[in-house]
């Protein structure tokens, strides 16, 4: 699909990482648990923020004050689905390469990233925000991440 | 009819045939299955995470449980319904699988932890609902959950890998 992309996978794919993950039986079955639990970490703590910005959930809180408390937890959730993403991408570089479902994911990721770390943040944030952009920021933010976590279910199944 | 007998009957039984066999409705569920995770579990950590006192300690103990447990709940309700389609279509699998016995043997004892919690040490909130320190029964009950829930993850995970 992206041939100007192969190179870079077939490099991946023949690094002395990418090997060390094939080979093993449970190195590839323990990076995805803790990728679970990381997704756990992350989408919990989104959860949790994106109902106090649809006006349900910790409503005592200001919404600024609440993303401050669990910032810290949604960027750990995220650094660790990242970093046992990029050892499940180095077990099965060629299989990622032709998958739909994993260039689906890739692009809601960069989405979710991006939204999450700017518009989202300064929403979440700041204090003169309308409830119709506060919804509107929880249903953008719960629609990528969801849709990552769907792409991302998506890849065994194709 | 011994539990072994039960699965059986259930393996051959029409409605889990048919989810094992088509093409979409297994995965179908198992995306929900999933996804809900984020709704029971994730929720529910950060429960946890207030009771032991590590997140959201501005917040009375009171106020974060009682607005995100019947949230939990509901998630949890989505995660048991379609687990139980799930165990339904692969119900020989599920019973010769220890991660499958291990996850339910884990839900038993969150089931009975929350009860517990709810039935005894909740019942004092009024008088450390606003402690940085919350009781030690609290925060026992607090990391119990959080350890045993994402063991129900991993386990569940190890289920598709192994029926060891």
């Amino acid at each position: 699909m992206f041939p100007v992309l192969l190179p870079f996978f077939r490099w991946i794919d023949s690094t002395w990482l990418s090997h060390e993950i094939r080979d093993s039986t449970w190195q590839f079955a323990i990076f995805e648990m803790i990728h679970l639990i990381g997704l756990t970490m992350l989408l919990g703590s989104l959860m949790v923020l994106d109902l106090r910005l649809f006006g349900f959930g910790i409503k005592r809180q200001r919404t600024a004050d609440l993303s401050r408390d669990l910032r810290g937890w949604l960027t750990s959730g995220l650094w660790l689905i990242l970093l046992t993403g990029v050892l499940l991408f180095f077990g099965e570089p060629m299989k990622l390469y032709a998958n739909a479902s994993f260039h689906v994911k890739m692009l809601l990721l960069f989405l979710a990233i991006v939204f999450q770390f700017t518009l989202f943040n300064r929403i979440a944030n700041g204090k003169e925000f309308s409830p119709g952009v506060n919804k509107f920021a929880g249903a953008l933010s719960l629609f990528l991440w969801f849709g990552v976590g769907l792409a991302g279910r998506g890849i065994g199944f194709l | 009819m011994s539990l072994l007998d039960f699965c059986q009957w259930l393996q051959n039984e029409s409605i889990g045939t048919s989810i094992r066999e088509s093409v979409w409705t297994f995965p179908l569920i198992e995306t929900v299955h999933l996804l809900a995770l984020a709704f029971s579990v994730g929720i529910i950590v950060f429960v946890d995470l207030r009771l032991i006192g590590v997140t959201m300690t501005d917040q009375p103990v009171s106020e974060v449980f009682g607005r995100l447990q019947p949230m939990a709940v509901k998630g949890f309700v989505i995660n048991f319904l379609s687990g139980i389609l799930l165990f339904w279509s692969e119900p020989m699998k599920c019973y010769n699988s220890w991660y499958f016995r291990a996850k339910i043997v884990m839900l038993l004892v969150l089931g009975l932890n929350a009860v517990l919690f709810s039935a005894s040490t909740y019942k004092t909130v009024a008088s450390w609902d606003k402690a940085l320190a919350t009781p030690v029964a609290a925060r026992t009950a607090g990391w119990i959950s959080l350890v045993f829930w994402l063991g129900v993850v991993v386990m569940g995970r190890a289920i598709a890998y192994a029926s060891r």
